[in-house]
């Protein structure tokens, strides 16, 4: 099972490698979204390292939504889906595999986006630790709901609409827990940023258990 | 009664949506109730609470 | 009846709820509006939630329902379910914006604001919408029966096990400011008899009105399932009659040219 998800994960990310559209425009749109949040907050330094936690989060869920539909649209093509289906590698295999390609880009932008904000924003770190940690837990949650709904839209005429509509208000509660655990890491907010962190954890088992089992589900059809 | 024209509203919306729903359901029942064969609606029929069944029996028109 | 004489998704058991249903909404007003009295701390406010407690509660009762039928799909793996599960998220849609509503109603004169961050039910229940309002748009995306009803209920489950995960995230975000547990007291020794009655009352009436929208929304789901699978047979059988007379006029029309 484990060789089954590396193959996976590792094909996944040698596509990516290869193709470069996530360093090529869904990281230059996730500095843009930085940018904008700039020019809508008219450049008021004390909002912008204020709310640092909560910009950066809502920039990584917009990212998460574009890479999750550039994984899936990579399946879609060539009857991939097919040959994936008839590889007999078990399902849950698949998810585990998908969703570590996923985490691993994830984390890769997360820490070039921690650098725009660092630059852009300013903010000082008091809590490096959690800081990681949370960035860890909460990039699991965000790729095993990802990839479930992922593989729900892939395929559909309507995939670039549905995906949001059904993505972003199940991971309310990630973005909630991410950003008040950042504030607490980033010192703006005097919140206990590790109980956050626990809540993130567990809604990451959540979300990591419950798709390991509907994925096969979802990958019978279409 | 004190602030009568929120709890007048508050009231109102809900019976109001509640109707409109119910004579939307209904519209539609009867519309795709005739626009359905008559051998496929057999669920509909006599004490129709036959719901529990999935795949009902066949019934010859 | 037969079933030829049927003309509407109502029964004798839907109009036998639907009378009840009608006696209990006039019993229902007297009951909020003139035989309670105004509660001491909300005034005549309290009155609202008479209507509102019960949305929110039916809600919640029929996003269960969803979750539950979506269970019991993936299990016996029969349509019935999943149109039950369909039909329950559409009405605890109805029923979910009706309790926003009449919530922001009531917090408009009680907190001075339409909208109340601090208040974990109402930001709660606006999220809950929004994820049955993608269920819904799950639903209505063109596939094969069982296509959609796999996808439905796998959404359907992973809204219901988002509910405690929002609820208690909501909860907790919203705790550092300690105003709001005051606002609202309701149940236990704050309310008197009668409008406690009023409440359940509510509960009961708003649970039939459920029932009576589910049977016939079910009933609506099944025929639009019917309409699919023998509508587009029949249309096809009248198109191949068609094409049939067409053929035979076409080969009619090669054998006298081959006769020529």
């Amino acid at each position: 099972m484990w060789h089954d998800v590396r193959l996976i994960a590792g094909k996944d990310l040698r596509i990516e490698w290869r193709s470069q559209v996530a360093t090529g425009q869904v990281a230059p749109f996730a500095i843009l979204v930085l940018v904008l949040f700039g020019f809508a907050l008219d450049a008021d330094t004390v909002a912008l390292r204020t709310f640092t936690g909560g910009l950066y989060w809502v920039t990584v869920l917009f990212s998460a939504v574009l890479a999750i539909q550039r994984s899936f649209a990579l399946e879609s093509a060539d009857g991939n889906r097919d040959a994936l289906r008839l590889s007999g590698i078990e399902p849950a295999a698949i998810f585990f595999g998908k969703a570590t390609a996923l985490v691993v880009q994830l984390v890769l932008l997360e820490v070039l986006l921690g650098a725009g904000v660092a630059v852009l924003y300013g903010p000082s770190v008091e809590d490096f630790p959690l800081l990681v940690a949370t960035a860890g837990v909460a990039t699991i949650g965000v790729a095993a709901a990802g990839t479930l709904y992922g593989v729900l839209a892939a395929g559909l005429r309507v995939r670039e609409t549905i995906l949001p509509i059904l993505l972003l208000p199940v991971l309310a509660p990630v973005l909630i827990g991410a950003t008040r655990a950042f504030d607490d890491a980033l010192g703006t907010v005097a919140v206990n940023g590790w109980n956050w962190l626990a809540l993130l954890g567990l809604t990451a088992v959540v979300y990591v258990a419950f798709g390991a089992l509907a994925f096969g589900v979802l990958l019978e059809d279409s | 009664m004190t602030h009568s024209g929120f709890i007048f509203a508050a009231w109102g919306i809900v019976l109001a949506v509640l109707v409109l729903y119910s004579v939307h359901l209904v519209l539609r029942g009867r519309s795709l109730t005739n626009a359905v064969e008559p051998e496929h609606r057999r669920w509909l029929d006599s004490g129709a609470e036959t719901k529990g069944v999935s795949h009902p029996p066949r019934e010859q028109p | 009846m037969s079933p030829a004489e049927v003309t509407s998704t109502g029964s004798r058991g839907t109009r036998v709820i639907g009378s009840i249903v009608l006696a209990g909404i006039v019993f229902h007003v007297l009951l909020s509006f003139v035989w309670s009295d105004p509660d001491a701390d909300q005034g005549d406010l309290v009155r609202i939630m008479y209507v509102h407690v019960p949305s929110a509660w039916l809600a919640y009762m029929a996003f269960t329902v969803t979750a539950f039928g979506g269970v019991m799909y993936l299990w016996k793996r029969s349509l019935w379910w999943d149109l039950v599960a369909g039909a329950s998220a559409e009405i605890g849609v109805v029923f979910c914006a009706l309790a926003l509503v009449t919530g922001s109603i009531w917090g408009r004169p009680t907190w001075g604001t339409y909208w109340e961050w601090t208040d974990v039910r109402i930001v709660t229940t606006l999220v809950l919408l929004l994820l049955y309002i993608g269920y819904l748009a799950v639903r209505r995306i063109p596939a094969d029966p069982h296509q959609r009803s796999r996808r439905a209920a796998v959404v359907g489950i992973i809204a219901a096990l988002n509910i405690p995960i929002v609820r208690f995230s909501v909860d907790w975000w919203a705790d550092r400011t300690l105003h709001q547990k005051a606002t609202i007291k309701l149940g236990g020794t704050e309310l008197d008899g009668l409008m406690l009655f009023a409440l359940f009352f509510g509960l009961i009436l708003f649970t039939l009105i459920y029932a009576w929208m589910m049977i016939h929304r079910f009933r609506i789901a099944w025929l639009d399932e019917q309409i699919d699978r023998h509508g587009l047979d029949a249309a096809i059988a009248e198109r191949l009659a068609e094409s049939t007379s067409d053929v035979t006029r076409a080969v009619g029309l090669t054998k006298t040219g081959a006769d020529l």
